[in-house]
Formats: structure tokens, C-alpha cells, sequence
């Protein structure tokens, strides 16, 4: 028998409705891909904490029914880690934008992929500071522009992908919003991963970006974003010529070796008591 | 209450559902839907000003592309059985009852 369709109103508060995000707007495909996830992993949604820092993505918990936070600017994975650490059976799950989680957020994501602590974190990446005014971010392309770059960007961007996995993630994808259900399969990934995971999600703001780069309506824009991406099966088979400019998407990196942080605290707790009982 | 239009296709067993509360008029199921069985309608009761309508449904093919690609949660295409399986409507509270 067929899977009963995703009762996504089921996970949110529908009487929030309709969001604050644009008519097009990609953050809506990640939520829904998230709570597809969430849907697909069967968990109760009481046991899940949702948890944002400051940005359009991070508007997101609050449309949702479980247990959210909405944090400080950049600060959501410190939240998280402590929602974690007094409640490690219990799922915690972080939405951020790109200039949230690796720009004012940048240490404490370096630092949370290092300490490897049960937390998915899912990255929005759309290329830009959407709620302040469209500012370039970390991750806005060389020679794009923005409101503060107007004629065009010098700074080289990051790969988030190649950031988490250096920093020491052990889940690391990457999808794009125009592949829906790519994205329903990383975060699951992600949610399935013992460890801490990293999706990131190509996602569109043709309002703030797309707007200064000649996109102003989605389906330019997402169009851009698919005219971009390879997945790293198909890349196997391009040469380095055709593969140049491209962004690969797909499950990047897995590791299931390094220990997990709540694991090897509990552990240390153990030790210690043993220790002192002696 | 929402303002929900039911779409129920004859021949097969699909039923497509827009709540016209959420629509904001984005145009990204139009450009997905491969038998182009949507289109964008004025709407000048709603704040946006376009709502997407189905003008065929018997010629939907079930991929539910326009769902997944939908960032307000405003379309719907189900198994007939399914219908009252899910949670439909959002915005259900009216103003006075806020």
C-alpha cells in the first residue's frame, strides 16, 4: 500500500498562515521538505525542537507545532547544543540562513561540526542578507551584486560544504530548491544521521538578489540555480572543462567512525562516578 | 473559514485542492505542470492579486510536482481516499475570532 499523502498543516500552525516570505519564495520547498522529513522519519513532533537564529529562514519555527526557539543572531547552534545536552534523547533540528550560520554564526558552526554533536543543522542558502536589505553574505558569488556591493562582489565565497566537512561534520549534503524532493531526502539523511549533519539547500531570493542581478521572478532565478547544479553522480562522467563554474550537489561526506558529543559525555559521567565510588 | 476550491477529476481518481487563503500568485506550479493544466487567474478579492486555478483536471498525470514545488502550501493533489486523511485550510481562524 501507497504512503498516506505528508499532512503538512499537521506539523504547522495553520491559523499562522499564509507565511511572510514572498510569493516564490524558496524557504517555503525547505520547510515542506523538511517536514516531509520529519513525516518520513515517523517521530512524534513533541519530541522534536526546532530551533532558528535571526533571518527570513529563521522565521521558520515559527509556522511550526513542536517545541521551537526562535534564538540571537547566529547564536541558534549554541541553543541547540544546550537544548541537546539536557535532553539527548529528543531530536533537535536547526534552520539558518547563509549569513546567519557562517557569517555572524560562523564560529559556533565551525565549533558545533567540530565537537560532532547529535544536531542537524540546515543551511539556506540564498546567496544573500534577505531580510536586511539584501547585503552580500559569505556565500554571495564573485562579482554578483547587492546593496552594498553595487558594482559587483571581490570576495571569493564560501563552500559550505567543503567549511563543514574541514571543520569536521559528519553528514555533510547539499541539495537545490528546485529538486524538492532531493532536498526531503538529504534532510532525512540528516535526520537518520547519528552525529551532526549539515545539509545545505541552494534556495532562492530573487527579491533581494535576484532583483540587482537581472532574476527579479522566481522562475529565472530557480532557473539560474538548476543551470548551476551537477549532481556529483553525473559529475563522475564530466570532464574538469564542463565541470568549471558548477556546483555539485548530493551526500558529500558521511562518516559514522568519529564519536558522537552526548555519547562520549555520558561516558566521562560513568567514569567519573565509577571513579568516586571506589 | 478558508476559502478552499475542490477540483475532482472525472475518469481517474484525483482530487486537486487550492486554498485560495494561501495562494500568492508565484507562477512556479504554471511552469512545472507538464500537461499545463494550470494557469494564473486575477484575483482582486485577495492581497496578492492572482490566485492559480485548474482549468482540466482529468488530464493531471499525478506527478505532484506543483505540490512539492509549492512554497505556500496552498495546492494539494490527493487520492480520493486520502482526502480526509490530511488537515486542510490554513488561516482558519477568522479576524474576530483572534
Amino acid at each position: 500500500m501507497a504512503k498516506a499523502p505528508v499532512d503538512y498543516l499537521y506539523y504547522m500552525r495553520a491559523e499562522k498562515l499564509p507565511h511572510m516570505w514572498c510569493p516564490g519564495c524558496g524557504v517555503g520547498v525547505l520547510v515542506k521538505a523538511i517536514i516531509a522529513a520529519i513525516d518520513d522519519m515517523g517521530w512524534d513532533k513533541n519530541d522534536i525542537a526546532f530551533v532558528s537564529g535571526i533571518g527570513c529562514t529563521s522565521r521558520a519555527p515559527g509556522y511550526m507545532d513542536m517545541n521551537t526557539l526562535h534564538t540571537t543572531h547566529g547564536r541558534a547552534l549554541t541553543f541547540a547544543t544546550g537544548i541537546k545536552m539536557a535532553q539527548p534523547t529528543k531530536h533537535v533540528i536547526v534552520i539558518s540562513g547563509d549569513g546567519d550560520a557562517t557569517a555572524i554564526g560562523g564560529n559556533h558552526f565551525i565549533h558545533a561540526c567540530r565537537r560532532n554533536i547529535d544536531i542537524t543543522l540546515i543551511v539556506n542558502n540564498n546567496n544573500i542578507y534577505g531580510m536586511t536589505g539584501g547585503q552580500f553574505s559569505p556565500t554571495t558569488p564573485y562579482g554578483a551584486r547587492a546593496a552594498t556591493t553595487p558594482y559587483g562582489n571581490i570576495d571569493p565565497a564560501f563552500d559550505l560544504v567543503e567549511l563543514a566537512k574541514g571543520a569536521g561534520a559528519t553528514y555533510v549534503a547539499r541539495g537545490s530548491v528546485d529538486n524538492g524532493r532531493m532536498l526531503q531526502k538529504f534532510v532525512r539523511g540528516g535526520l537518520n544521521h547519528h552525529g551532526f549533519s549539515v545539509i545545505e539547500a541552494l534556495t532562492n531570493c530573487h527579491t533581494q538578489f535576484g532583483r540587482r542581478n537581472k532574476m527579479a521572478d522566481p522562475i529565472k532565478m530557480i532557473e539560474w540555480i538548476s543551470s548551476r547544479v551537477v549532481s556529483n553522480t553525473k559529475a563522475k562522467k564530466m570532464t574538469p572543462e564542463e565541470l568549471k563554474g558548477k556546483i555539485l550537489t548530493g551526500v558529500m561526506h558521511t562518516d559514522t567512525e568519529r564519536p558522537e558529543y552526548c555519547d562520549e559525555y555520558a561516558h566521562l559521567v560513568e567514569w567519573v562516578q565509577s571513579k568516586k565510588a571506589k | 473559514m478558508s476559502d478552499i476550491v475542490r477540483y475532482e477529476a472525472k475518469e481517474k481518481d484525483i482530487v486537486i485542492i487550492i486554498d485560495r487563503d494561501l495562494c500568492k500568485g508565484c507562477d512556479i506550479c504554471v511552469k512545472v505542470c507538464k500537461p499545463e493544466i494550470l494557469r494564473l487567474v486575477d484575483a482582486p478579492d485577495k492581497w496578492e492579486g492572482a490566485i492559480v486555478e485548474i482549468t482540466n483536471p482529468d488530464e493531471c498525470t499525478f506527478c505532484r510536482l506543483c505540490e512539492l514545488q509549492c512554497p505556500d502550501f496552498a495546492i494539494r493533489v490527493l487520492r480520493k481516499e486520502d482526502e480526509d486523511k490530511i488537515t486542510i485550510g490554513g488561516a482558519q481562524k477568522t479576524a474576530a475570532e483572534q
